[in-house]
């Protein structure tokens, strides 16, 4: 081999290189285009792993939370019955009506909680009743809200669970409560209460909503009107002021 | 030096005995809610003045006499009732109030519970106070100051036309008598029929309401014999201006169809 023919096969193992070296370089080109267009997915496929245990610790963090609120609330509530318990026992046993009071707003200091308890002193005696709606009133202006609904539902009551004075009681303390929501619950009872007045037998079928029929008469319905015209004067006057 | 002592232990027994014990308590009366279809005639505890008093067997039975005879004399109007009407029915009974004892002057009886013991068919409420008197040297005769609250007459009419509460002292008449009247307390009926007529003109039973008026009317004659005073006076006017308020309304209601729509029409004066 002459001299030239050497050059020329060095010449063409460059070019050889040249060429691999061109299709690297275009392979690397195209490895770096597709980095660059990476979808969503992609990332998805990177942060997988790390995501879904973010979510695992976040939703296992929730679950705790709420299992130990709900604990807590229960505990709470134990708590609640068992004040609520001695303070109901010096409630009965009150000496005089202004015991009776002071451990009816004591009673009333648990809020939502002591709606039922007070509204079952309102069934018996007098002193207690009294403090009992007190203790209730005291309720219905802290949080008319909350309270307000389940006042109603002593005057909505379809199970005859209550006496008429107990119903008339409620009705006073929603007047007092600003249960505006109240105003059409109280006109409905009204307008079925003075259909019935008129007639002995429908006032007796009117009766039938309360737990003791045979004290309900034509006096008691009476009471129970004009405290109905007080209450939705009391709440009108609000909705109009 | 024992003479001594012993004199100063006696002394001391003796201010015991005679110290003061009455303190009011208005305990809630639970009992209000039995029979609710009926009126009531409340009694509440006495409240005894010393520890004699209360340690005296004769003044401790009073209640159970006192008791016994309430219930003849209720028992004795339902059968008058009957007799003048067989359809008139008197629906009154005792309730016995355990513990409770309001004081004499009864300043409880606000008008917030008036209306409660009205709502709870109460008529009438006695309550009051027994002590010893010695009598002369011979034996100690009893006394009391009894209270009487008419919830109906305190809630639906003004005080100054009808006093609601009565404070009655006995003996009135006398010692030979103290013992009976006290075991009788002959107002209490009067008093519960005011308060059984007010109630019952409001629930439109209007011959009921009239009897009550009538009978209660001559009760209160029966005590003003005894010693009249201004309040049974403006009561006296209450319950024969209801009476007559009473008879216009049967008068007039179209559902009534009783004797009293016979009566001739009166010209009534005041409010009922």
């Amino acid at each position: 081999m002459n001299d030239v023919e050497q050059r020329v096969a060095a010449v063409e193992v460059r070019l050889e290189n040249a060429f691999a070296l061109d299709a690297r370089l275009k392979s690397l080109e195209s490895d770096v285009r597709k980095l660059k267009g990476s979808s969503l997915r992609d990332w998805l496929q990177t942060l997988g792993p790390y995501i879904s245990g973010i979510v695992v610790l976040l939703v296992g963090f929730w679950i705790k939370d709420s299992v130990t609120l709900s604990l807590q609330r229960e505990q709470l509530d134990l708590e609640y019955v068992k004040q609520m318990r001695d303070l109901v026992m010096d409630f009965d046993e009150a000496k005089s009506q202004p015991e009776a009071d002071a451990n009816a707003v004591g009673l009333a200091m648990y809020g939502q909680f002591a709606i039922m308890p007070l509204v079952e002193r309102l069934e018996g005696g007098d002193v207690a009743p009294l403090a009992a709606e007190k203790g209730l009133r005291f309720v219905g202006n802290n949080n008319p809200r909350t309270a307000c609904p389940k006042f109603e539902t002593v005057i909505t009551d379809h199970g005859r669970r209550f006496r008429w004075q107990t119903h008339k009681t409620m009705i006073k303390v929603i007047g007092q409560s600003s249960c505006l929501n109240s105003i059409a619950t109280l006109e409905k009872y009204q307008r079925q209460l003075n259909a019935a007045a008129g007639n002995a037998q429908q006032l007796d079928a009117f009766a039938h909503r309360y737990s003791e029929v045979g004290s309900f008469d034509a006096e008691s319905a009476a009471s129970l009107d004009k405290e109905l015209d007080n209450a939705l004067e009391i709440l009108k006057s609000q909705v109009q002021s | 030096m024992n003479r001594r002592w012993l004199c100063r232990f006696g002394i001391a027994v003796a201010c015991v005995a005679s110290a003061p014990l009455v303190r009011a308590e208005l305990t809630n009366c639970a009992g209000l809610n039995a029979h609710p279809a009926d009126y009531k005639v409340v009694l509440d505890d006495f409240s005894f003045t010393t520890l004699a008093a209360q340690n005296d067997t004769d003044l401790s039975a009073l209640k159970d006499r006192l008791q016994f005879n309430l219930n003849g004399q209720i028992e004795s109007l339902k059968a008058a009732a009957r007799r003048l009407d067989v359809n008139l029915q008197v629906p009154l009974r005792l309730v016995f109030c355990a513990g409770r004892k309001p004081s004499i002057s009864g300043n409880e009886f606000t008008a917030a519970l008036a209306e409660r013991l009205s709502d709870e068919r109460v008529v009438v409420e006695m309550w009051g106070t027994l002590d010893l008197a010695s009598g002369g040297g011979q034996m100690p005769l009893p006394r009391a100051t009894i209270g009487y609250a008419i919830p109906p007459v305190q809630h639906y009419v003004n005080e100054t036309e009808a006093p609601p509460l009565h404070l009655v002292a006995y003996p009135k008449t006398g010692g030979a008598q103290s013992v009976e009247e006290l075991e009788n307390l002959p107002e209490l009926v009067a008093f519960a029929l005011v308060g059984l007529g007010t109630k019952a003109t409001r629930a439109n039973r209007y011959d009921l309401a009239v009897w009550s008026f009538t009978r209660a009317q001559a009760g209160i004659v029966d005590a003003q014999l005894a010693g009249t005073n201004a309040d049974l006076d403006a009561l006296l006017a209450y319950i024969i201006r209801a009476a007559c308020n009473t008879r216009a309304s049967a008068r007039v209601d179209q559902n009534y169809s009783g004797p009293l729509k016979l009566v001739p029409a009166q010209t009534c004066t005041g409010t009922p």
